[in-house]
Formats: structure tokens, sequence, C-alpha cells
């Protein structure tokens, strides 16, 4: 599903202030497929989301999904097959906009955005369906801006507006961060569910090793740029806690 | 909800009553009531309006004896508070509205077909638009305009007292339509004359020191200030320069050779507020009067100081402007 | 009451620039001040064509055009050339002043002879095109295109992450805000009778008024509705007009005039307060 080819992607190039953020990463993710990124803060980890949803444009290499090249492809182009979360459970949703327009524009994301009045009470039910099975009140609540919604409430309904239109690829980044024990349980087995009911090939980047441990079937490690390890749950097994640690801490510093 | 809407609404209706408080009836005034639309704040335009009150005062019309009520409104330079000054005087039904500069004029005359208009610092009427030829005026209009014939005299200024002078230089403002037509005057006789005219366009006053440099750069004989307030305002700085170069400044404009110019031929603001006090006094005494009319006093003066700089001695048709 | 029938109607002929102003200010979140140029310039076109005997309805047509083409310019020039969208504004505005000169040929036009509509017509056609403008813009906004416009402004990255392109959504939403700015400057020509280079000067300020007044009214009034909120501009920017003309009224020396405006105006904000709500409510 996702193709990179010699991914390199220097920040601030030339100046004081360069990064290598990416070095000739190549790899390939199948369709179906549970990511899981793990890697030390500035391995480049959230930089790999951001080549792949045409956010950052790689220095150079190929990046390919479902076979198509799409390096050259602008983000909100890309968008048609690609769904984000973001680490801020703010930065998913519109928040002047309500639980019903932010769900509407969700449903419109591959096709064009035209001059009829979309939310009609077909729409409504539909969406009111989806809601309520998320069990957070929602579903009463489909005109309300959701910048009146809790943290936890704004991530979900992000992960609903991830899969309700016809995406192949949902890309996360650290979704549950900024989210208290509880709800971050709630929203990773709801991305879960959701992401193996629609099928969807998923990229997750998180610093919970847990969730490594608990959530898909490829674990990457990424360390100072590099793709250093992949790991296959279903070739080599599920890893124990303290042999991802021991990942963590085969780490080089530079100059040792 | 509702207990909101009945406060804004009664702040409302308070509103409108305390404002109709004193409006003295037609009938029952006991003196006449004047109006006054300025359009903008300006010392040399503010001439104007002395000279229209002076007037006034002369032929027993003044405020302080209780023989004339005045009602004065400034648009502050800005058109939709112009519209609303010039309701705010028709509002007040007065004996006359006298307007301030041609915008003020325009506008009156599209608001009021009945009370009478006296405008001042305002150019002849059809020049202005406000009607197709000089022979079908607005009835209620009234006062004193001024043509640019005047710039044509003053051009023959320059050949009478510098016959050698062939290049004439001057800065004119692109957004005000004064000046713009008195340019077009200018060039109009300079050709006529055989002069050559080179010319910069301002737009306010912080170019002028830079334009007026970049003129004198080409070789003037005579500098030509046009009347327009951003040759007024800079009008030191022009000075400083043309004196530098020993350009002498020929100009329209008398208030403007007492501050360096070196001779001058046209209207006067004084003055020509002073005119159209004269014709509303005439109408407010009962007397006919019968529409607008050309400025009258038009001086030459003359600079004695600066004309002694330049070697100049001008002829007994000059006024010297006292010292 | 001409006099108040006057701040009505110069406050209906500012709405639409107030509406256009509460698009890119409100909806948008983009400070676009290209408004002083776009006005005149919907000015001066007004004028040429109209003195060149062209009808009023083919005059609002162009007028659209260019207005739109103004905005298009300064969104380009925020979005291609990243400069700050203030900056952009002021340079396109400043570009317009030599552009509308060009245009009228001299700083002032007068219409003569009551070309365009005529001082009666004047009033209903201001009325009428304020009613099409509030509608449109309304109906707009619930359009599944008004919701990627609106995303853009809340969210971009969000937007963007749902397909929405939103470098052309912000050009777009300048170069309306921008027509409908021009229109005011269209009827605004028809009612004072002249287009003059100057009128645009300053003339952001009664746009900006109209959409701060009327935000403060429907807070007052506890309306969460964005179709009441647009209605309220238009209220806004008659409040506005209505309350300088109050001020000149009171018949206070005018040089005061702004100063007393900008203090009614800031009452009027300082009412949709909630402290004050609070005390409104204890007198319950």
């Amino acid at each position: 599903m996702i193709d990179l080819k010699n991914i390199s992607v220097t920040f601030n190039h030339g100046t004081s202030t360069e990064v290598n953020a990416l070095k000739e990463v190549s790899f390939s993710v199948k369709k179906g497929d549970f990511v899981v990124v793990i890697g030390a803060n500035g391995s480049g980890k959230s930089t790999l989301l951001n080549v792949i949803s045409g956010n950052i444009a790689p220095d150079h290499g190929e990046v390919s999904i479902d076979g198509i090249d799409v390096t050259k492809v602008i983000a909100h182009k890309r968008a048609q097959w690609v769904s984000r979360i973001f680490q801020d459970p703010m930065a998913g949703t519109a928040g002047e906009l309500s639980v019903k327009d932010n769900l509407r524009l969700a449903s419109l994301r591959s096709s064009s955005k035209g001059l009829k009045i979309g939310s009609d009470p077909d729409f409504q039910r539909s969406i009111q369906q989806e809601l309520s099975e998320l069990s957070l009140g929602l579903e009463d609540r489909l005109d309300t801006p959701v910048e009146n919604l809790s943290g936890g409430q704004r991530q979900a309904l992000t992960l609903l507006m991830a899969v309700s239109d016809a995406s192949k690829l949902l890309l996360m980044d650290e979704p549950t961060a900024a989210l208290d024990p509880k709800t971050s349980v709630r929203i990773m087995d709801l991305a879960n569910s959701l992401s193996r009911k629609a099928d969807l090939t998923t990229l997750l980047v998180t610093h919970n090793l847990r969730d490594a441990i608990e959530f898909g079937n490829i674990i990457i490690l990424m360390e100072d740029g590099k793709l250093t390890r992949v790991h296959d749950k279903g070739k080599d097994g599920t890893p124990e806690l303290s042999e991802l640690l021991s990942w963590y801490s085969g780490i080089k510093i530079s100059g040792t | 909800m509702y207990r909101k809407i009945f406060f804004i609404i009664s702040l409302v209706f308070i509103l409108f009553t305390t404002s109709c408080e004193n409006r003295t009836s037609k009938e029952n005034r006991t003196a006449p009531l004047v109006g006054f639309l300025d359009f903008v704040q300006d010392p040399t335009i503010e001439l104007a309006r002395k000279g229209f009150e002076d007037a006034l005062r002369n032929n027993g019309f003044s405020e302080e004896d209780g023989t004339v009520e005045w009602i004065y409104t400034n648009a502050q330079g800005d058109i939709p508070t112009l519209n609303q000054a010039c309701e705010l005087l028709i509002s007040r039904s007065p004996d006359l509205i006298a307007t301030n500069v041609t915008l003020s004029t325009i506008t009156t005359v599209r608001k009021t077909k009945d009370i009478p208009i006296f405008m001042i610092v305002s150019p002849r009427p059809d020049i202005a638009g406000l009607s197709k030829d000089t022979l079908s005026y607005p009835e209620n209009l009234f006062g004193v305009y001024e043509t640019l014939a005047y710039i044509d005299t003053a051009i023959n200024m320059i050949n009478d007292l510098m016959p050698d002078a062939r290049t004439i230089g001057t800065i004119y403002n692109q957004s005000e339509p004064q000046s713009v037509d008195a340019f077009e005057v200018l060039s109009a006789a300079c050709k006529k004359l055989n002069l050559n005219l080179v010319s910069k366009p301002v737009t306010n006053s912080s170019e002028s020191q830079l334009v007026t440099q970049a003129l004198l750069n080409e070789e003037v004989d005579v500098f030509f200030a046009l009347p327009d307030n951003v040759i007024f305002a800079s009008f030191e700085t022009i000075e400083k320069n043309c004196s530098q170069a020993n350009v002498p400044i020929f100009t329209s404009e008398s208030g403007l050779v007492s501050r360096g110019a070196l001779a001058s031929y046209g209207a006067d603001f004084y003055q020509w507020g002073y005119q159209c006090g004269e014709q509303a006094s005439a109408f407010l005494l009962g007397e006919n009067v019968t529409g607008p009319e050309e400025v009258i006093i038009r001086k030459r003066i003359f600079n004695p100081a600066v004309a002694e700089k330049f070697g100049i001695e001008p002829n007994e048709l000059y006024q010297p402007i006292p010292d | 009451m001409e006099f108040y029938t006057t701040a009505i109607i110069q406050g209906l002929a500012f709405a639409c620039m107030g509406l256009g102003i509460f698009l890119t200010l409100k909806i948008f979140k983009i400070p676009d001040i290209t408004t002083d140029g776009t006005y005149t310039l919907g000015g001066a076109v007004t004028a040429v064509m109209l003195t060149n005997g062209m009808s009023p309805l083919l005059t609002l047509v162009v007028v659209i055009f260019c207005g739109a083409a103004g905005g298009i310019a300064t969104g380009w020039i925020h979005t291609r050339l990243k400069i700050n969208a203030l900056l952009a504004g002021i340079l396109v505005m400043t570009a317009l002043y030599s552009v509308n000169l060009a245009i009228m040929g001299r700083p002032n036009i007068p219409l003569i002879d009551d070309k365009g509509f005529s001082n009666q017509n004047i009033y209903l056609v201001v009325v009428v095109l304020v009613f099409i403008a509030v509608f449109f813009v309304i109906w707009l906004l619930k359009t599944d295109f008004g919701i990627a416009m609106r995303s853009t402004g809340s969210n971009p990255v969000m937007a963007q992450a749902n397909g929405v392109n939103i470098v052309y959504m912000k050009v777009f939403g300048i170069a309306l805000a921008n027509a409908m700015t021009a229109i005011s400057g269209f009827l605004m020509v028809q009612y004072q009778g002249f287009a003059d280079i100057n009128m645009g000067i300053g003339i952001v300020i009664s746009g900006l008024a109209a959409v701060i007044i009327g935000e403060s009214l429907s807070r007052i009034m506890s309306y969460k509705n964005i179709a009441i909120t647009i209605l309220f501009v238009v209220v806004g920017s008659i409040v506005f007009r209505v309350v300088l003309a109050f001020s000149l009224d009171m018949g206070m020396n005018p040089n005061y005039l702004k100063l007393v405006t900008a203090i009614i105006v800031l009452l009027i904000v300082g009412l949709s307060n909630q402290k004050f709500n609070k005390h409104l409510i204890l007198l319950k």
C-alpha cells in the first residue's frame, strides 16, 4: 500500500541549524498492515508521517500510495487516500463548526465541496447512528460547536471522521499524548476497532510501548533519521516490554 | 431576553426625543438661521468662512447681537459625514446654507431644491457638473464662483515682469480636482504664449521637498504655484528650495506672496467669502439676488523684499504687500 | 426624519462592505484592508460607466468583477508570495490608488442628470441589493462549499487534511469580500452623486464598526445562529451611521465628532460584555 524509496529530508539546509530528519529511508507497508512506529524524540517519526501525508516534500526519494507515485501530489489532494489523527486533540476538528458540520466535511474528503446544502435529514440520521456507537453522548449534540467538547470527545470525533469517507490509509501521530489514561484507552480501542472494521492500512506513532505490544502487526524503530529495525509480529512473535526497552537503550550516541 | 429588548428600545426612544428639542420652527424665529457646510479643516479655506461671517456682521447680522443664528458643521474630510451634515442643516430649515468648497456645494445642490445655497470656493457650476451649460443653473443656487481664466492673466504676469523667462516649472496634486483643472489651464496658457512647461505630480505635502528639487534640477526659469492644499501646506519648503536655486515663484494665491512668492494674481479666499457674504446679506435683507456671480476681487500683488532680491520692479498695477 | 433616513440608507449601503469584512475577518480569520482601494474602485468604475451611458445593471456586474480582481491580487500576494495578509492588503490598496486615478482620469466625477438610479429608486435598489447579499452569504455558508470555507478559517491544517484546497479558498474568500466592498462603492456613488478619488480613505473603519457592533448586539440578544449573526452585521452598519448622525445632531463642536463616535461605539461594545449582562439579569 505504501512504498517509500530512499526518502531524505533535511531542514534548514546549509545553515547552522541544519537537521537531517530522514536519511535514505526505504520501506514498504502492505495493505491492511497496522504499523507501530517507535523511537526517541527527534528520530524522525513525525517527519515520516508528514512525508506520507504530503505536508513535507522529501528532498529526494519517492513516495507511492497504492502503486501511484504521489511524491509530487500536494497534501490536500492526497487527502483522498490519507486520513490523519493529530497529537493535539483539538487539531483534528474545526472548533467553530458543529459536530454535524465537521462530519459533513470529513464525508466529502475525497470529493469536491459543491454548492448544495449537504446536511440533509438523511445525512443527519446516518451520523447519529455512528455517533451513538461511540457512547459519548455526541449524537444529541449535533449542533454544538466542537470547541465546547472535551479533548477526548474531539479526538473520538476525529477518529470517526477519519474513517467516514473511503480513505485507504490512517496516520496517527501520538493520538493519546494529551489525554488522560482512561480516555487514552478508549481512544486507542476505538482507533483499533474502527481501522480493522474499515480495513484501513494504519500507521501509529507512539511513545507508549504498551500500545506497540497491544496493537498492530508490525513494529518499526526509528533512530536518528534512519529506519533501524522492522519487527513483524507474525514472523517473530509479540515482543515483551523489556525487549522493546532494550531496543531503545541500544541507541548509539554519536561519537561512541 | 425581553428585558434586554425593552432596554434597548427605550434607549433609542430617549435618543430620538432628546434630539428633537431645540428646533425653532421657521415661523417662530426672531433672527434668520444660517447654515454653514464646511468639508475640511484647513486654515486657508477657513479664511473664506471668516470673510463670509465678517460680511454678514458688517451688514447687521451678527451672532453676538442676536441678529442671526448660525449652525456650523464640518465633515472633517469624510464624504458620508458630509452627506449626514448636509441633511442636518436641511432638517433645521435654515434661511440659507453656505457651502464651502466644491464637494459641499455639489452635495447640497443634490439634496435640496428649495433652500437657497450660497457657494464659496467652488468653480462655475457647469464646470462642477451642476448644470449642462451656463444658462441652466439650479434655481436655488447663488454664491460666488471662480473660473480659471485668471490663470491666463497670471501667466501674463510672468511675461510682464520677466520677459526673458522661457521655462516654467510647477507641481500639481493629482487628487484635487481644482489642482488638475488649474494645471490644464496652465498648460494651455503656456502653449499659447510659447512658454515651456515642466511639471511633476505630487500627492501629499511630505513629497513636496523631493519633487520640487527634482523639478529645479531641470533648469526652470520660474516656478508657478497652483491653488492647491498640498502646495499651501508645504509652501515654506518649496520657497526655500526655489530661493536657493534662484528661481522666483509666481502664483494665483495672494496668501502665498507674504510667505515668499514674488507676485500673484488671483482670488483671495477671504475676499471670496466676503463677496458671498455680501450677497447673502442682500438676500436676507429681502433684496433681489439673481444667481451665482463670478469672483470680483482679484488683485495683482507683489512682495517688495523678494522683488528686490531678483532685481525686478513691478509697475503701478501691482500692489505691494504691507511689510 | 429625512435626517435619520440618510443614516439608515448609508448604513445599508455600507452593509455590503461590512459583510465582506465579516467574511475575511470572522470566517477566514484574515485581516484584509484592501477595502479602501476596492471601495473606491467600485465607485470609480460606476461613475465612468454611468456617465458613459451604460446600464446600471451592466455596471454592477463589472463592479463585482473589478472588486473580485482586487481581492484576488491581495489573495495571490498573500498565499503565493507568502506575504503577511495585512501587508498584502496595504500593497494592493496603495496600488489601486493609481489604478483608480487612471480609470477616472480626473480626481472627481460628478453624476450629472441623475445617471444611474434616480434619487427615489436608489433607496429601493440599496434595500434589494443588501437583501440579496445577506441571503447569498447565509446560503453560501450553509452549503458544503461554505463548510469548507469555514473550516479553512477555523482550522486550516484540518481543512487541508480533509481535502480542502486552502490556498484556493483563501483567495476566493478575499475576492468575494472585496467584490462586496466594491458593491458598496457602486451604491454610495449613486447616492452621493459623485465619485472622488479620496472617497475610500478610512472607509474600512465603517465596515469594521459594522462587524464589531453587530457582534456585540447579537451577543446581547444571545444569538449563536450564524444567519442571525450575519443579519446583525447589517444592523451594526446602520447603528454605526445612526450613532454618527446622532453625534452631529447633538450639535457639539465638529472637531470632537470622531471622538464622541468612538466613545458611543465603545459603550455599545461594552454593553455586550458579560459583566454587564449579569447586571441585566439581576434586574429580572
